[in-house]
């Protein structure tokens, strides 16, 4: 079910109406994991039992670690639990994958498991396998950093009472098919009963208004011209075409996947759970590290926090923490989607971040000054949107084609219309991060002047809505 | 939040208002698919043409040229000529000729287009308000005002201009791509469609034209377009209808070795015409 179509709206409607019937926690979880079934059951049910499932699997074990006083039963149940999420992402994403691969590899005759290639990618199976991990992981750390959960399981050792706030966790509906991904020990102290008053009704609706405007008013209408970067129609565009053309994706891959994370907030406020901010202004970012402080948020702090610090982060010597950077940000790009041209673009900026590491080290004068900032932004603005190319074009052989024709097309005419429209849609994305930018730098817009920009953005999503599109990040 | 709704009710109200009152003329739309819908909108909202001719991109901007207008042009880019098909037959409008492109229907059948502007909240609004129909989209109007001032010597029609190096590329691609071997399921069920819509239409007493658009010359032999074309013909060859086929038509002039230049648009709709307003069938 997509948000932004009738069916979810009418879906939040009705929850809503229930959940405040009553603030027994028991009725409104209940509600809440009844409405996240039929959330992702619509339109392709078979695929909640493996959503079902995965939760049960993950409240079992989860269950194990907390309990157990053993230590090392602990960490044998923590070590299953991890190995088996793996599992079933590895099986159902990358299944295929690898069967093709493998096949390609020991000659066109020979291809193991291509039955695998047909299997249905089941929807948020990043996401959720991912929440199940650090469900794991944060139960069995050491005391320092005991969760809530761990207490609670500890202090009333209900297994009823733990699986049914664990199958909560893993589906609870905003952010169950495309984040922002939740860390178990952000949520599970969130688990209370909900009364209508103590719900934070004006920042859900704002985060609403920005989300469904970044989503309907700006990236549906640049997919409608960004469609064509799609092999062949780009070879014959000019090379301002194509250019533009970049940017324009680039901005809307940002206002689809923010749009999206802001809807989910919005929608979780409503229910008064809070969701960790998934996006911050990353196209203001003046580095590549700080590029994936912003972008993302919540898979680059599960990566850094369950992947590269386990590794050794940087604190196992220079070659080390090379090594670590290109593992994670490889196996970063590879999450989102399984094909080498992902893994190509996670090692890419892995590679952009380890350049970045070395010259760390070398002094530069005008660091501080304003032109120097501006040209770090937009250098590395430029280099994340032609990273893009590698997520659009699913062949290298196409990205290769597209950069030779932004080469070779320069006597080709440009077409004026197009441009006009890219310009107009970007300039949405342009102003928010100049929002950000004020923001950051402590300066105030007047509330009246903010109040008519959700109003504006409420009247251009009435009238300038693009045609409806899936997320983007519902393919990861 | 109340202030949010204020602004938002006046902009709303002043929107609907000035779009009421002012309904500007849109020369252009942001791209391909707001043109299909607004084509589409306008034959269902506005008064109903004596021929109407269905197709793809291919007849997508053939409406400038159409002076007399008494042919309606309906395209589908991105789509094919089964869309519009669709749509007639849905809001039931059944002229006294139609002309279907066939070029296209090896193109996947989208049946939400037809059925989006029939049905939900937005359609029902833009049958009565003006400003909630794709036209007016602020996008729209603000491309027409540019447009306005960019032309401000007076209208013309766009002259697509052939681009050597951009046909060249295009033709070679599309070499390779007609070369390879197809998939032609989704064609055999188009084209199955097209013969239902075509019966339904005759059987409503409109006249029903078939034609096949010019073809690159470098283009027809391919295997994609010999199997497509065999296909087609063998499909409507037992129906009652005028098939007319423009493969040899020497004066056509491609820009990207599918679409044609402007010059060519404009004769080939006079051509159409002619047909149109003639009371026997003929060919080109």
């Amino acid at each position: 079910m997509l948000f932004n179509s009738w069916e979810f709206a009418a879906l939040v409607l009705g929850l809503l109406a229930l959940y405040f019937l009553t603030n027994r926690i028991r009725y409104q979880v209940g509600l809440l994991i009844g409405g996240s079934f039929v959330f992702y059951a619509y339109g392709q049910p078979y695929l909640l039992g493996l959503l079902v499932f995965s939760a049960a699997l993950n409240a079992i074990i989860s269950y194990n670690v907390a309990r157990n006083s053993e230590e090392k039963k602990r960490l044998a149940w923590a070590v299953a639990g991890v190995v088996v999420n793996l599992l079933v992402l590895a099986f159902f994403k990358y299944g295929g994958f690898l069967a093709d691969s493998i096949g390609r590899l020991m000659g066109m005759g020979f291809q193991p498991g291509l039955w695998l290639v047909n299997l249905p990618l089941p929807v948020g199976i990043s996401f959720y396998t991912f929440q199940g991990i650090s469900l794991v992981v944060d139960l069995l750390r050491k005391d320092s950093t005991i969760t809530a959960e761990e207490a609670h399981i500890r202090e009333i050792g209900g297994f009823r009472e733990h699986f049914f706030r664990t199958v909560f966790y893993i589906c609870f509906f905003p952010q169950l098919v495309a984040g922002p991904i939740v860390k178990a020990r952000d949520f599970y102290l969130q688990i209370t009963a909900k009364s209508f008053s103590k719900i934070r009704w004006v920042p859900a609706f704002q985060s609403l208004i920005v989300g469904y405007f970044l989503k309907m008013g700006v990236a549906d209408n640049l997919s409608s011209q960004t469609y064509w970067i799609a092999y062949p129609y780009f070879i014959n565009f000019s090379s301002l075409d194509l250019v533009m053309l970049l940017f324009g994706y680039s901005f809307q891959i940002f206002a689809d996947f923010a749009g999206y994370s802001l809807i989910a907030i919005g929608i979780a406020r409503l229910f008064g759970y809070e969701l960790p901010l998934n996006f911050n202004f990353p196209y203001l970012a003046a580095s590549f590290s700080e590029f994936w402080h912003r972008w993302h948020i919540s898979l680059s702090s599960w990566l850094r926090e369950y992947l590269y610090i386990p590794l050794g982060g940087s604190k196992k010597g220079h070659r080390r923490t090379y090594i670590n950077l290109f593992l994670v940000m490889f196996l970063g790009g590879l999450w989102h989607g399984a094909a080498w041209s992902y893994a190509v673009w996670g090692t890419w900026h892995g590679m952009a971040l380890a350049v970045e590491r070395t010259l760390r080290g070398v002094n530069v004068r005008f660091a501080q000054a304003g032109w120097y900032q501006l040209i770090s932004v937009l250098f590395v603005f430029c280099f994340v949107t032609f990273s893009w190319l590698l997520f659009q074009l699913p062949e290298f052989s196409q990205v290769l084609a597209y950069i030779k024709a932004i080469g070779s097309n320069s006597s080709v005419n440009s077409n004026i219309v197009r441009l006009l429209v890219l310009c107009l849609y970007s300039s949405p994305v342009i102003l928010y991060h100049l929002h950000g930018l004020s923001r950051e730098k402590g300066w105030r817009m007047p509330r009246a002047c903010k109040d008519f920009g959700y109003a504006l953005m409420l009247w251009w999503t009435v009238f300038n809505s693009g045609s409806s599109e899936a997320f983007i990040y519902f393919q990861f | 939040m109340r202030r949010v709704l204020i602004y938002f009710s006046l902009l709303l109200i002043s929107y609907v208002l000035l779009i009421q009152l002012w309904a500007p003329a849109i020369p252009v739309s942001e791209n391909q698919e707001t043109n299909n819908i607004i084509r589409a909108e306008h034959l269902i909202y506005n008064e109903q043409p004596d021929a109407i001719m269905v197709g793809s991109s291919l007849i997508g901007e053939f409406y400038r040229y159409s002076n007399a207008e008494s042919i309606y042009f309906l395209p589908q880019a991105g789509g094919s000529a089964i869309e519009g098909l669709d749509l007639l037959r849905l809001k039931e409008i059944a002229p006294q000729v139609i002309l279907i492109e066939t070029n296209a229907l090896y193109v996947s059948r989208r049946p939400e287009f037809a059925s989006k502007l029939n049905e939900g909240v937005a359609a029902s609004l833009a049958e009565s308000l003006l400003a909630f129909r794709t036209q007016y989209r602020p996008t729209n109007i603000f491309l027409s005002i540019f447009h306005r001032l960019k032309h401000s010597g007076g209208e013309s029609a766009p002259h697509k201009k052939v681009n050597k190096m951009a046909l060249d590329l295009r033709l070679q691609n599309l070499g390779e791509m007609y070369a390879e071997p197809k998939d032609w399921s989704d064609y055999d069920e188009s084209l199955k469609h097209v013969l239902d819509h075509i019966l339904y239409f005759k059987g409503q007493g409109c006249r029903v034209v078939i034609v096949e658009f010019p073809i690159h010359p470098e283009l027809i032999e391919t295997r994609f377009h010999s199997e497509r074309r065999e296909k087609l013909f063998k499909q409507f060859e037992a129906v009652d209808i005028t098939i007319i086929d423009l493969n040899n038509y020497d004066r056509a002039e491609f820009t990207d070795g599918i679409h044609f230049s402007g010059e060519t648009q404009e004769r080939l709709v006079n051509e159409f015409e002619m047909i149109a307003s003639t009371k026997q069938e003929s060919g080109i």
